[in-house]
């Protein structure tokens, strides 16, 4: 029986993917996010982390564009393609990590907020929309400013700030889902909570948790250079945030450096219009409400 | 029936209205305490001894940190503590600066009209701007102009606004001040004042809204979309109303009073963005003030600045939702 | 002169991303002023496709065919500032289901007066409410404020705002309780016959067309296959379809509607019984008394129909039986034993009384197949055997064959019918005692509610099933129950055989239903 199923599944996922790239905006989107996601996980084996030593610098203090340097150079004289290039990895790797966690948290949080009810669900409840109404960069900045500096502590104040959204839409497609009569079936039928939720539930919830996720990837990786910008990330790691930091803090403005400028914003624009092309694409895809046939 | 049914269901609505409202304040009351105990969870409990995070990187000896610990009360217990921290903020006192020297309220009383008339600008201007293009492109879904509005739409909203402050700043060179509020030798009289002003805030807003604005579109457009195929538009097609009457009179309303909520509801995504822009043009404001309470970290400051913030967002939402009470008459109901 | 409607050859036709699909095709239809024409058929026949088009309000996707003739003019080809100024003013629609055909958000007083205003006229709302027998007051009122029927009746009073000589009802009372449906109906025939206007009639119960119209139509799949004077369709139909329809309406009290035979009635041990049965939940506007003191047995082998309407408790009494609400005193026996309260204890409960529910679309989980939604209980109970045995044994039961060849499909590739029989057989899996169907053929097609309503009494020959059947429906009791229970206000007011309670009601709110019951026998 189990091979009908599968086949079942396997037809479900070819037409979602069909349905995809009839969308011209999410297919450019996921391939170029995959060229960036290569290049990024290509870079140690090409390029020699050692030039991103400040004490190593070969070139001069803010060079144009040139044959040796295709981007430049900052204001100590270090490549910015080279610098751009491995920024890429911590905004991937934070966006992505803190993304996870994050909708892992929310998730959590809004089946169990629907699911049972009582004080606790109400309990959940205040506490999501507290999330949800608090400025949540705000938060992040206070949290990061207190613990000590590093990636980890930004993936952390990411997530512990961003779930709420998530858990909101899941809250709410879970108490769709609970609705129908089909789950009073289920438990006429003699099903538990286990088997509501995970026969029924999480099987209805996932896709919009998957197009939640790319969107929210989007918001991290900018909150990401955002907390950089302001100083608080990892002193040690090169990230589009902390480029765009010392952009500011040695003039780049004033020096017209826009070599120094373009590349990390732009790396940050294209990551998050990729992503954000990619989630509303899915969205379209996965959410039939959103579907306009007529 | 006659009258009867109608004269049952007034009163109803009347006391409904009334709990509806209380419930609401309660709901902000909690938030606001929230807050609170946030914001004393966040700079006194996580750092474990404040005074070693603030003091972090510095040549300090044991007598400076104790002279510091004994000055913002940080050797008490907790409980003294918190007791201390409620008491100070409900009279007003947010404890001392650690850099200016002065005290929170002080600064932030100074900073808060700068960023009010920047982030009170920019809202206006790109609620304005995202809810007309967003019902433009919705009516005329996939036309040449809905794809092109949403796709700048789109990119406004990937840019960081910090980036797009210094790229900016960089294009137009000379022509806006790039840094501060006014210049110190602008004559002193009213007009010249807030035209040095206005001067001076067109970059920051220009900033600010630029990357605010495609949410504002991109809520009022699927919101509009979602009320497209519903049955009273076709009634109203029925009665013989042109296509701008059938949008303007019975689409717009109903899909205007989701986005409402969602306006305040990002406010504050906008506050968030202040931030970085006062940091990036040196507006004197709330954000400014912020990223230098970073530099120590000026915890106090830096707490100060956080209940203030987060705690005007949470009014903001209050206010959002009495507004929707007053136009939404289904919710006046219920 | 010309008649008031005439359709001549008219055709529509949908594109869809596979190609086109004709939704109507050559039809011809005529109506003269003062006229009631009824336009009948199952879901997806066509006829709301038919009255959208005469008003030229069908999706821009649509291609029509043919011509639509008002007063002699042809829609098709007006211009738009000629169609706006034809659209109310001439022609109007009573739309199907009022509460999304009014704007949540407006108050109904300037809905009503929106068309006048835009035709040019004296705004007379209080007029047109005192017309449709509300208070002046509504007009201030919004709709979610008003109940089904005074929706309704808003509905009716915009129509008739711009003293259009035509009007369209697209199922005007579906949803509709059956006193409120026999009010409504009764004020739209009135104001008819007063104003002399042209009616257009659609719906899919021949009943309530019966006792309304001069003509009927009758359409399937686009096309309208018998055309007549009302009773002469009703009373002789010649075709198939037609007469499946009207068999779907069965007349209370006629003997040839009465499926179950005098010599199955018979004395049986109690099963499942309720005593002194209270519920009561809180709800924003305080505490509501659902049910208020309820009696009930079931035997084995015993088909009760549970009759009320909406909001009466019956559905609430069900979900209480089930054991999926306790009740607020009183108590249910099963067997003689009262409902376990343990989670394990319920389970096994769960085993011999079986529920299914009305819609069969949104009770089978649109992801799951038909083999996974038939063996769902199977697996909860972990029941001994071969699965896949023992799905193919329910399927065969609910009469679904070959069994095997129904395992991979999902819900949305079959019929109403089909799906309603799937629900039945995830039932029949567990080899339940009782099934408890809330309104099962409510939303299934007249064609099929017999076929189903059969099933239910084979599975009792057969396999000894008792059922206890939830309806508002007074013609469904009279076809296949044995007892009837009538529910008011939280309350049995009467409960007896069908032949006492129907053909002798006793109590004056059973007097009430039947007389409001739509009857096809004029």
């Amino acid at each position: 029986m189990t091979s009908i199923v599968w086949q079942r599944r396997r037809a479900a996922v070819g037409s979602t993917w069909r349905d995809f790239t009839r969308d011209r905006g999410g297919l450019i989107g996921l391939v170029v996010l995959g060229a960036v996601v290569v290049l990024a996980l290509l870079a140690p084996l090409v390029t020699d982390p050692a030039a991103l030593d400040v004490t190593k610098a070969a070139g001069e203090r803010w060079q144009p564009p040139s044959g040796e340097y295709w981007f430049g150079t900052d204001h100590t004289g270090r490549s910015v393609l080279l610098l751009t290039w491995w920024g890429s990895r911590i905004s991937l790797l934070v966006g992505l990590t803190a993304t996870v966690l994050s909708v892992m948290i929310g998730t959590l949080v809004g089946i169990t907020a629907a699911h049972f009810g009582g004080w606790p669900s109400a309990g959940l409840m205040w506490v999501t929309s507290f999330f949800l109404v608090l400025p949540s960069l705000v938060l992040a900045i206070a949290l990061s400013s207190v613990l000590p500096r590093g990636i980890w502590t930004i993936v952390l104040a990411i997530a512990v700030t961003s779930w709420a959204s998530t858990a909101r839409l899941v809250r709410a497609q879970t108490l769709s889902v609970e609705a129908r009569p089909y789950i009073e079936r289920a438990r006429v039928l003699g099903g538990g909570h286990a088997h509501v939720i995970g026969r029924h539930v999480l099987p209805a919830v996932l896709p919009l948790v998957f197009v939640n996720t790319t969107l929210t990837v989007a918001n991290a990786i900018v909150a990401e250079a955002t907390l950089s910008f302001l100083g608080l990330g990892d002193p040690a790691a090169v990230s589009w945030g902390s480029m765009l930091r010392a952009a500011n803090l040695h003039g780049a403005v004033s020096q017209r450096a826009w070599w120094f400028l373009l590349p990390p914003g732009l790396g940050v624009v294209v990551v998050v219009l990729t992503f954000t092309l990619v989630g509303r694409a899915l969205e379209t895809v996965l959410n039939p409400r959103l579907r306009g046939d007529r | 029936m006659t009258a009867p049914p109608l004269a049952e269901s007034s009163p109803r609505r009347g006391g409904g209205v009334l709990r509806h409202v209380a419930g609401k304040l309660g709901g902000a009351l909690a938030g606001l305490a929230g807050v609170v105990v946030l914001g004393f969870f966040l700079f006194r409990l996580i750092p474990g001894d404040p005074t070693v995070t603030m003091t972090r990187g510095r040549q300090v000896d044991e007598a400076q940190i104790a002279e510091l610990r004994a000055l913002h009360g940080y050797d008490r217990p907790i409980v003294e503590q918190f007791g201390q921290y409620v008491g100070g903020l409900l009279h007003g006192d947010m404890g001392t600066s650690l850099f200016y020297r002065r005290t929170v309220a002080e600064l932030i009383a100074e900073r808060v009209w700068p960023t009010l008339l920047l982030v009170g600008t920019s809202t206006l201007i790109a609620v304005t701007l995202g809810l007309w293009l967003g019902i433009r492109g919705a009516w005329r879904r996939d036309s040449p102009f809905d794809r092109a509005s949403t796709g700048v739409a789109l990119v406004g909203w990937a840019m960081p606004a910090f980036w797009l402050g210094m790229l900016l700043s960089m294009a137009t060179g000379n022509l806006f001040p790039s840094g501060g509020m006014r210049f110190s030798n602008t004559p002193p009289d009213f007009w010249s004042q807030a035209l040095d002003v206005a001067h001076h805030m067109v970059l920051p807003c220009l900033t600010l809204i630029a990357v605010v604005y495609a949410q504002y579109q991109l809520v009022m457009r699927s919101s509009l979309l979602e009320e497209m195929n519903a049955d009273y538009l076709t009634t109203a097609r029925a009665k013989g109303l042109r296509d701008d009457q059938v949008r303007r009179r019975h689409a717009v309303p109903n899909a205007l009073l989701p986005t409402v909520t969602l306006v305040f509801l990002h406010i504050g995504l906008v506050v968030t963005g202040a931030i970085t822009v006062e940091t990036v043009f040196s507006w004197p404001g709330l954000g400014l003030l912020t990223y230098e309470a970073l530099a120590g970290p000026d915890l106090p400051l830096l707490q100060g600045t956080f209940v203030v913030l987060a705690g005007s967002v949470i009014v903001m939402n209050v206010l959002a939702d009495l507004l929707y009470q007053v136009l939404d008459p289904r919710v006046r109901a219920s | 002169m010309s008649p008031l409607l005439e359709l001549r050859g008219l055709g529509v036709r949908y594109r869809t991303d596979r190609g086109e699909v004709t939704a109507v095709r050559d039809v011809d239809l005529t109506l003269e002023a003062g006229q009631t024409l009824g336009l009948a058929g199952e879901s997806g026949c066509g006829k709301s496709t038919v009255a959208m088009s005469v008003l030229r309000l069908l999706p821009k996707s649509a291609r029509v065919d043919g011509e639509i003739l008002l007063d002699g003019e042809d829609v098709t080809t007006m211009t738009w500032g000629r169609l706006r100024a034809v659209r109310w003013a001439r022609a109007s629609v009573v739309f199907q289901g009022a509460m999304h055909a009014l704007n949540p958000v407006r108050r109904v007083g300037d809905q009503i007066a929106e068309p006048i205003r835009l035709h040019g006229g004296s705004a007379r709302v209080a007029d047109l409410l005192d017309q449709v027998e509300l208070p002046a007051a509504k007009a201030r009122a919004y709709p979610h404020e008003l109940s089904g029927g005074q929706k309704q009746r808003i509905m009716i009073a915009m129509a008739l705002a711009c003293d259009p000589r035509l009007v369209i009802a697209d199922e005007p009372t579906t949803a509709l309780d059956v006193i409120v449906q026999a009010q409504v109906l009764g004020v739209l025939s009135r104001l008819v016959a007063e104003q002399g206007i042209g009616l257009v009639m659609i719906s899919h119960d021949l009943s309530v067309l019966a006792s309304t119209c001069d003509r009927l139509a009758v359409m399937r799949h686009g096309a309208i296959v018998e055309q007549g004077p009302a009773r002469e369709v009703i009373a002789a139909p010649t075709h198939p379809h037609t007469q499946a329809l009207a068999a779907a309406f069965p007349v209370v009290g006629d003997p040839a509607f009465r499926q179950v035979r005098p010599d199955e009635v018979r004395e049986s041990a109690p099963l499942l019984r309720a005593e002194g049965l209270r519920v009561d939940y809180r709800g924003r506007a305080g505490v509501v008394r659902a049910v208020r003191g309820v009696d009930l047995e079931i035997g084995t082998g015993e088909i009760v129909a549970l009759v009320g309407e909406s909001g009466s408790g019956k559905t609430t009494t069900a979900r209480t039986l089930l054991g999926l609400r306790a009740p607020t005193a009183g108590r249910v026996l099963f067997e003689g034993a009262e409902l376990p309260t343990s989670a394990k204890g319920l389970r096994e409960y769960r085993r011999q009384v079986q529920l299914v529910l009305q819609d069969p679309t949104s009770a089978l989980n649109p992801r799951h197949t038909v083999y996974e939604s038939v063996a769902e209980g199977l697996r909860i109970h972990r029941v001994p055997g071969d699965e896949a045995e023992l799905v193919a044994d329910a399927l065969a039961k609910a009469e679904m064959r070959p069994p095997e060849s129904f395992f991979p499909v999902l819900p949305h590739e079959l019929s109403g019918g089909q799906r309603q029989r799937v629900v039945i057989a995830g039932a029949l899996a567990l080899g339940p005692r009782l099934l408890v169907a809330d309104e099962p053929v409510a939303s299934l097609d007249a064609s099929v509610r017999g076929e189903i309503l059969a099933l239910l009494l084979r599975l009792r020959r057969d396999l000894g099933l008792a059922a206890l059947i939830i309806t508002h429906d007074l013609g469904l009791a009279w076809s296949i129950a044995d007892r009837v229970a009538v529910m008011y206000e939280g309350v049995l007011v009467e409960q007896g055989t069908v032949e006492e309670v129907l053909l002798t009601p006793r109590h004056e709110y059973t007097r009430r239903l039947l007389a409001a019951v739509p009857s096809t026998t004029p």
